[in-house]
Order: C-alpha cells, then structure tokens, then sequence
C-alpha cells in the first residue's frame, strides 16, 4: 500500500477525519460512517496516488466528496461559486463565549450557509495550509478565503446573542 | 507594509498552526514583532495592531479548542482497521456457498435463461443498453475516477496497462477541454475506458467532471451507428452523441442539451 500502512494511517488521520466529519455531520453515526468510508476507499483506491504527500489532502477529499454525495442524496441545495474576485470581504472572528461547548459551536455552525461549512471547519479544526484547504474543497485559494469570511462573518452573527459582554470586540 | 496591510494579512493567520512558516505571513508577523518592541517610541496605530493581534490570536485559539474538543468515540480505530480485514477477505472464504443454496441458484438462473430464450425478441440493440448504462455511470453520485490526472499521456497509459481502449482519437475541440482523469467501466465482459473532462462551466457540489467518452471495442455492443455517421440522442436527464471509427464506438455523455455536445464535435 503505497510503502504506508495501512494502520500507520489510520492512527495517524483518524482522529482528524472524525472530527472534520463531524463538524459535517454533526451525528456521531454520520461521523463514524464517513470515517470508514473513507479509510475503506483508501484501502482499495491508495494505489493511484503517486505523491504520498498528498496522503492528508486525499483523505480529506474523499470524507468531503463522500459528504457531499450524501446529502445530494438527501436533499439537493443550491450551490453558490463565489468569484475569485471577492477574497478582500472584511474578515472577522466570531467570539466564541467561554462558557460555549463544542455542540453548541457546532450548532451555530449547522446554521451557516452549507457552502461555507467546510472551509469553516477546516480553518478552525485542522492544521491544513490554505492551499491544501483549496485542494480538499477543490477551488482557487481566493475562493476559500471568501468563504471563509463570508462563512466567519454568519458564525459571528449567530453566535453574538451568545456573548453578553458588551465590552468584547472581535475587530 | 504598513499597520492596515498587516491587519489585512494576518486577519488569516491562524497561531499555533504551520501558518507560522508560511511565508505568506512571514513579513506581516515581523512588521507586529517591530511594533511590539518599539516600546520606547510608542506608535499608536502600532500598539493598537498589536492589541488586535493578541486579542485576536487569543479569539483564534480559544474558538480552535472548542472544535477540538469533540471527542472521538472509543473504538473507532478498531472498527476501520476491523473493517480493513473484511476487505481482505480471501476470495476463496467468501465463496463457501453451500451446495444446496449453489444448486437452487443454478435452478433459477437456468429458469430465468429459458424464459428470456422464449421471450419475444423486443430487445433493444446491445449498444442501446449500454448507452443507458453509460449515461447510468456519468450522472451516477457514486462513481469515483481510477486515476486523476489532467495529463492525457498518463491516461491512455494507465488504460492501456489495464487492458482497456487507449488508442482512441479524441475529437480537436473535446481534446482541448479540461482533462480531469479516467475510469474503467465493464460491458459485456469488455472493459471500457471512461474518460472524464470539465466543460468549464461551474459544476454541482461534489462533481469532478460534466463531460465523460465512453471507449469501447464496438465489437462488445452491436448496434453502435455506422461508420461515418454521428446519432445524438437524450437520455435521462444527459445527451449522448455516438459513433464509430475503426471497430471502436464512442459515446460521449454531457449534462446538457445536443447544442452543448456539438460545439466538442467536429
């Protein structure tokens, strides 16, 4: 396989996967199910990458293209492209109050616009570059950056009624 | 580089992260470091990027770890690294059938033989059905590429290692589009090369390709249009324009109407 294990990659990717898949998902079955999916096309499908740096990217790729094709089963949503010519919005962080757990921030999250999920969750869970960001949601790093600030800039909405200290800023 | 194009680049900086080393970063996060240690002649627009900076890096981190905290549940590495065994399976285990249930499986394949053999003969053409099944194929959400590449030597390599049509001739105007990989799909026990391209127009979420050749030996599809001439036909919600050129038959599959397929043909 490659010249890596197949448990080497597991161990390595697992965790992370879940928790992008989850981020998704947000149901621990979904999750678990992705995950597997994804090492399961790994296991049959691993022959064809020849950059075995690209192993994170791929992974990633697959649980996202799975995901996609998931809820194109369960329901179709419209897909909006951004042009590469908005990667200047004004971005802010939304303040996540202290006392907000993971469920709850990824309640706020389920309410962001679908097309701006993903590169939300990437930004925040995983130490993926923004060019590998790009690979994984296949578009131009600008187009990741829009999202992002257009996908944070709803977060921050959402989450403000959340966060009682009118003295924080999040400039 | 001044305190606005600072904030503006590093409003993406994520502390903690190998955003650190990127050099995309490299002269913003120098620029804070210089305001941070311009203490003894203060610079107010400087001190309020570095009080943004802090206080962002510290909203950054603080949104991270709650994302991080989602645990994963115990037993998972088990169950995919479980499942990775069922995968390999010997062929050999996975057909221990037992006789009785062979032999009642051949009693019904040998009825169901009988009864299509008895059939009036309203089929449609070998190359019909494989068409649908083509087309079944490109729109199918479940169909992932063999290879991904956008090098068209690589391709015709790859199919041809694996037996499949790879000495094809690709129309002038498909071949300039954009090439996205390949499959290799079966008919009639025949393989056949699934090649995969982009229009350039924007694609539904999740799709690789709205453009797929279809390649195969017209001998495994009787029916395929004759020599020289070109049928453009719907199918589902796809058009398809076939034809042959040296005992090879190509179906090409777009998600569009036939003015879409046509400006690939020539």
């Amino acid at each position: 396989m490659n010249g890596q294990s197949f448990e080497g990659v597991v161990a390595q990717y697992y965790e992370p996967l879940y928790k992008f898949a989850f981020s998704l998902a947000r149901t621990e079955a979904d999750a678990c199910d992705l995950t597997q999916q994804t090492f399961y096309i790994w296991a049959t499908k691993s022959h064809q990458l020849l950059d075995l740096t690209k192993t994170k990217t791929w992974l990633f790729t697959t649980l996202h293209r799975a995901f996609l094709q998931k809820r194109r089963r369960e329901t179709r949503f419209p897909h909006h492209e951004l042009t590469d010519t908005e990667p200047d919005l004004p971005f802010t962080l939304p303040v996540i109050a202290p006392d907000l757990d993971a469920a709850q921030a990824l309640e706020a999250l389920s309410r962001v616009d679908e097309i701006y999920q993903a590169p939300v969750v990437l930004f925040y869970l995983e130490d993926c570059s923004y060019k590998e960001i790009a690979e994984i949601l296949d578009v131009p790093i600008g187009t990741v950056k829009s999202r992002l600030a257009r996908g944070l800039g709803q977060l921050k909405k959402l989450l403000s009624p959340a966060f009682n200290d009118p003295n924080q800023r999040d400039t | 580089m001044n305190t606005n194009d600072a904030r503006k680049i590093l409003s993406y900086y994520r502390p903690g992260s190998d955003d650190a080393r990127d050099p995309a970063f490299a002269d913003a996060l120098e620029f804070v470091r210089r305001q941070r240690q311009n203490g003894r002649q203060p610079d107010p627009e400087g001190l309020e990027l570095v009080r943004w900076f802090d206080e962002r890096c510290a909203q950054y981190s603080a949104a991270r770890a709650r994302f991080q905290s989602i645990s994963v549940p115990p037993g998972l590495k088990e169950q995919i690294l479980a499942e990775r065994r069922i995968v390999e399976v010997p062929f050999r285990k996975k057909n221990a059938v037992a006789p009785w249930l062979a032999a009642a499986a051949a009693v019904i394949v040998l009825v169901a033989l009988v009864f299509l053999a008895l059939r009036p003969t309203a089929q449609p053409s070998q190359f019909v059905a494989c068409r649908n099944q083509m087309v079944r194929v490109a729109l199918s959400p479940y169909y992932g590429m063999d290879l991904v590449t956008n090098n068209a030597d690589c391709v015709r390599a790859f199919l041809a290692q694996r037996s499949a049509p790879a000495n094809y001739a690709l129309p002038p105007r498909l071949a300039k589009s954009q090439l996205v990989g390949c499959a290799i799909e079966q008919w009639n026990n025949s393989p056949v090369s699934m090649i995969c391209f982009r229009s350039g127009r924007p694609l539904a979420a999740g799709d690789a390709a709205d453009l797929w050749l279809f390649v195969m030996d017209s001998r495994s599809a009787p029916g395929a249009p004759s020599a020289g001439s070109l049928a453009f036909v719907p199918v589902s919600r796809a058009s398809t324009a076939s034809w042959t050129r040296d005992h090879t038959a190509y179906i090409l599959v777009g998600s569009g109407d036939k003015a879409f397929l046509e400006q690939y043909l020539d």
